[in-house]
């Protein structure tokens, strides 16, 4: 069996005397497609965002290829976002005063590479996710959807092993939301990238390798799709 | 460094509107310095100007020990005004033939001939060109340049003459140009003078530091999404460093531009006489370019003090500020040290020395730090007062105020602080005021302004009278000698050793000075009479006691005697005995023939004010080698010209301060309101009228304003009281100015309403629904 890429055990987390996770475990396999499923306030993002090196958890651990995440310094979690992980939230996610082009750039950049290389690679992404015409547009002149879909490019832009997805067609009509999924985890797949999947929508949830259910913060149940 | 450049690009590419607004804001504070920093310069080039083409004589390089040289120029001085305007200039005699010139000057005129400043050459080309002729004969031959002038508005002559006019002799010059010291600046105006710095840098900081905090929320987004693909916070700081340094130099380099752009206006609004040429408006250049390098830094400072209280991680910004939920008494502690330092000084009770300055610029610094401290406590209570109201609106702005006392604290803080500076501020005006008290501003009282005043220091002959009150326009002319009178005995002033062996007398005939003054006076037939005190006799001229006394002369000798009679009677002419510097007033029948030649005299014309008989007056004083005739109106404003330069400047100053401070209100204001756009979208979308939440942004901003200006005020007046209290001099003759203060501080409230309703029109755009959308 492959050794799990992500894995995350008995973590808690609480804000304030609010208990957001409470003792919960997952494991995310190279190549897989996780769903964490729950009902709101169930603490699935807050998961995932422990599983992304976001949070940090008070208790429990949490382990990237086999080494501790959770206690390392904010530079090297940043580090490891750049490199390793890519993100698709359902808002905030796009500089608003960056273009498309320079958004899905951006990672590049924050790593060190030349802008007109990293744009180029840029663009690339863009037009293999059929946005690239609204390249040199600001977010707040494209759809929803192109939106979305400018955000897919710039999570998998620097060749993550791990993309993080929350809710990302929660603000999508469903039509849009099939193309922006569709496009997401075909192009995850061709990367072979793993990706982790927050949504309480089962036709999205239909997408993933294996659905994992939250309550109260814990695993409820896991199911194999 | 990529990080840095990043920001950069940000703010160039990203966010131009963000940028435009916080380079205007910055580029109008570095102006606005840039202007302030150059107007002492200008005081001084004005100086240097006039130092200039000042002439050096024979004998002032013999008195510096250095060898004479052949005189070239024979040159006479001219004083005089015209139409309100000080005339100047000087006759000139070229013995050589133009082989030294002043500056500015191409050729020295011939006899016959004139060269003029600019404006005197408009000035004899106009409609009352006419009243110039007497004192200015022949024709105009060339024009003074720039160099030549002490501004561009300066009325002033060469005159070419053959000789010099009678009475004055002329001096014989050997160049031009000679630079004195400069001229020391009483304590009261330098501690004036750095309290109007103060109170203008203030407002310029403050702009500074709200232009660069522009768009907080929009950037807070920016970084988070920075940090969630991968941005370090050190990345993130550079970021934010990068985006206000170009804000910085952009601020700067426009500043710079709209300086030179706007300098000519400015030079003219700067309230001097002759103007202030625009060239001269300028700092020097050490500040110059520390102005143009301490706004992006300071930028810079700002923007990374602002992101060391800010935690950005990938989900979004959060503030490690302190919400001021409670009281915070302790932030009353900076006011009252400031204020308690301050009041020390009403307990050491004495002339302002060295100490005192210390208490005053400690007890003042802190103040001002303490209200700026102090203001979020009293924003703090202010929302506590409003939610006690029941309507919407006040419970919105109190809950609001209450939520986040300091935010609505800061915009405040810099009018709040010029009204503070500038209540002290004004407070130095009536004393600076007192100060200057002269014959003019006593005679003013009791005379019209267009009244012509003349102290000679000789008598004019009685014709010259005649022929004075028989010009048009003129009411009256007389002259009022003053003559010393010694005890019997005395041969010689030198002999005078007591107080009581000297007097001071004027000589007039009292009809004619019920005439000048324009007074119903009873003279009875009394040949000696007084004047009705008016301020208390605090001039030291007592009234001479009757008997026989010696009339002294101009040399201290005796040239006759006076029988002083043993009743005076007393009239009223609206100013005191001290104006003419004597406690009696005698007959001129009482006086011997003999002494009247000796006496020095004060000439009064009364006019019906219109110039062209002004100008009459001084043709015909002119001729009679009188130059300097001004009317009381002249005399006061060049007497005040110091004052009242120092005065419009402190007015002008506050102004241009308040009006900073609403520059920065209405940056922040505005940001306010789109920043919470969603806010007041989603209220909208609940019902709440738009009416309602425009009352609920302005009560947020006028509750505090109230507080705040209340506090300022009581600090300021107690601040000013204090100092009036170390002057033992003045505090007795000077009250606190509570009108110019109400003033200023009704201008102030005025400026920040005024901003708040240029704010509330955004209010309805900013509650539509579309803004409920999150991106």
């Amino acid at each position: 069996m492959t050794e799990p890429l992500l894995v995350a055990h008995d973590v808690h987390l609480s804000f304030g005397t609010t208990a957001a996770l409470a003792g919960a475990s997952v494991q995310v396999r190279p190549g897989e497609v996780l769903a964490l499923l729950g009902a709101s306030g169930s603490g699935k993002s807050t998961l995932l965002h422990c599983l992304a090196g976001i949070l940090v958890p008070d208790s429990g651990e949490v382990r990237y290829r086999g080494q501790r995440v959770d206690d390392q310094s904010d530079a090297v979690r940043s580090s490891l976002r750049r490199s390793d992980f890519g993100f698709v939230f359902q808002f905030g996610s796009l500089v608003p005063e960056l273009t498309a082009l320079e958004n899905v750039a951006l990672p590049l950049q924050l790593a060190g590479r030349k802008r007109r290389d990293a744009e180029a690679v840029a663009l690339q992404w863009l037009e293999r996710l059929e946005v690239g015409d609204v390249a040199g547009k600001l977010p707040g002149e494209v759809s929803g959807g192109q939106g979305q879909r400018v955000a897919v490019a710039r999570a998998l832009v620097a060749g993550p092993r791990v993309v993080f997805a929350d809710e990302p067609t929660g603000a999508l009509d469903s039509l849009n939301g099939e193309l922006v999924m569709e496009l997401l985890i075909g192009a995850a797949r061709e990367q072979g990238a793993s990706v982790v999947l927050v949504t309480h929508e089962p036709r999205v949830a239909a997408y993933a390798d294996r659905e994992v259910v939250l309550r109260d913060g814990a695993l409820a149940a896991e199911v194999c799709a | 460094m990529t990080s840095l450049l990043l920001g950069v690009r940000l703010a160039l590419r990203g966010s131009r509107g963000r940028v435009a607004v916080t380079g205007l804001a910055l580029a109008f504070a570095v102006a606005f310095l840039l202007a302030v920093l150059g107007a002492l310069p200008a005081r001084q080039a004005k100086i240097d100007r006039l130092a200039d083409r000042q002439p050096v004589s024979v004998g002032t390089m013999a008195a510096a020990g250095q060898r004479p040289v052949q005189p070239v120029v024979t040159i006479s001085s001219l004083y005089s005004s015209w139409r309100g305007r000080s005339l100047s200039g000087h006759e000139v005699v070229d013995v050589k033939n133009g082989s030294i010139l002043p500056p500015g000057v191409a050729r020295l005129p011939r006899p016959g001939e004139l060269v003029v400043s600019p404006d005197l050459a408009g000035a004899l080309r106009g409609p009352h060109a006419a009243e110039l002729a007497v004192r200015l004969p022949g024709k105009v031959v060339g024009e003074i340049g720039a160099a030549g002038l002490s501004g561009p508005r300066e009325l002033f002559a060469y005159v070419g003459v053959s000789r010099p006019s009678p009475p004055y002799p002329g001096q014989e010059v050997l160049r031009f140009g000679y630079r004195a010291d400069r001229a020391d600046i009483s304590p009261e105006l330098r501690v004036a003078a750095q309290l109007g710095a103060l109170g203008l840098l203030l407002p310029v900081l403050v702009l500074v530091a709200t232009a660069t905090r522009l768009s907080a929320g929009t950037r807070d987004r920016r970084l988070a999404a920075v940090r969630l693909v991968g941005g370090t916070p050190r990345q993130v700081a550079l970021l934010a460093a990068g985006e206000a340094l170009v804000v910085g130099v952009l601020g700067s380099a426009l500043g710079l531009f709209v300086f030179r752009v706007l300098r000519p206006v400015a030079a003219g609004l700067v309230p001097v006489e002759g103007g202030v040429f625009a060239a001269d408006l300028q700092p020097p250049s050490g500040q110059l370019v520390g102005v143009l390098l301490a706004v992006p830094v300071l930028s810079l400072l700002v923007s990374l003090l602002a992101m060391r209280r800010l935690v950005v991680d990938p989900l979004g910004v959060r503030r490690r500020s302190r919400r001021l939920t409670r009281a915070g008494w302790w932030r009353l502690v900076p006011l009252c040290a400031g204020l308690a330092l301050l009041g020390a000084m009403w307990v050491r009770d004495n002339d302002l020395e060295g100490g005192d300055v210390a208490l005053l610029l400690g007890g003042g610094a802190l103040t001002v730090i303490g209200l700026a401290v102090v203001a979020p406590v009293v924003s703090r209570l202010a929302g506590l007062a409003l939610v006690r109201f029941p309507g919407t609106a006040s419970r919105l702005a109190g809950r609001r105020l209450l939520a986040d006392p300091s935010a609505t604290a800061r915009t405040l803080t810099g009018t709040v602080l010029v009204v503070f500076v500038g209540i002290w501020l004004l407070a130095f005006l009536p004393i600076v005021k007192a100060s200057s008290s002269s014959q003019a501003s006593d005679l003013s009282a009791a005379l019209p302004g267009s009244s012509v005043v003349v102290n000679l220091g000789s008598v004019l002959g009685p014709d010259a009278e005649s022929a004075l009150r028989a010009l048009p326009g003129v009411r009256q002319a007389v002259s009022i000698r003053s003559a010393q009178l010694a005890r019997p005995g005395i041969r010689s002033v030198d002999e005078a050793t007591q107080p009581e062996d000297l007097a001071q007398v004027a000589v007039a005939r009292c009809a004619d000075l019920g005439a000048v003054f324009g007074r119903d006076v009873r003279c009875g037939t009394a040949a000696a009479f007084t004047l009705r005190e008016h301020r208390g006799d605090v001039s030291g001229y007592t009234k001479v006691p009757p008997g026989r006394r010696v009339v002294l002369g101009s040399d201290g000798k005796p040239v006759g005697e006076v029988v002083v009679p043993a009743s005076a009677t007393e009239i009223d002419l609206g100013v005191d005995g001290w104006t003419f510097q004597a406690g009696t007033f005698l007959d001129p029948s009482l006086l011997p023939p003999a002494a009247t030649k000796a006496f020095s005299s004060m000439l009064l014309v009364r006019t019906d004010g219109a110039p062209a008989t002004t100008e009459r007056v001084r043709n015909a004083l002119f001729s009679q080698g009188v130059y300097g005739a001004q009317t009381l109106d002249e005399q006061l404003a060049q007497e005040d010209r110091v004052v009242l330069g120092y005065e419009k400047a402190a007015r002008l100053g506050l102004v241009l301060a308040v009006l900073v401070g609403g520059v920065s209100l209405l940056v922040a204001s505005v940001d306010a309101v789109r920043a919470r756009r969603r806010d007041l979208a989603s209220l909208a979308a609940l019902g709440v009228p738009v009416g309602v939440l425009r009352r609920a942004l302005l009560l947020e901003v006028l509750a505090p304003l109230a507080g705040c200006l209340g506090v300022a005020v009581a600090s300021g007046a107690f601040a000013a009281a204090a100092y009036l209290s170390a002057d033992t001099y003045y505090r007795d003759q000077v009250g606190l100015p509570w009108a110019a203060w109400g003033g200023a501080t009704g201008f102030a409230a005025l400026v920040v309403l005024a901003v708040t309703a240029l704010t509330l029109p955004l209010a309805r755009s900013a509650a539509r629904a579309e803004h409920l959308r999150t991106e």
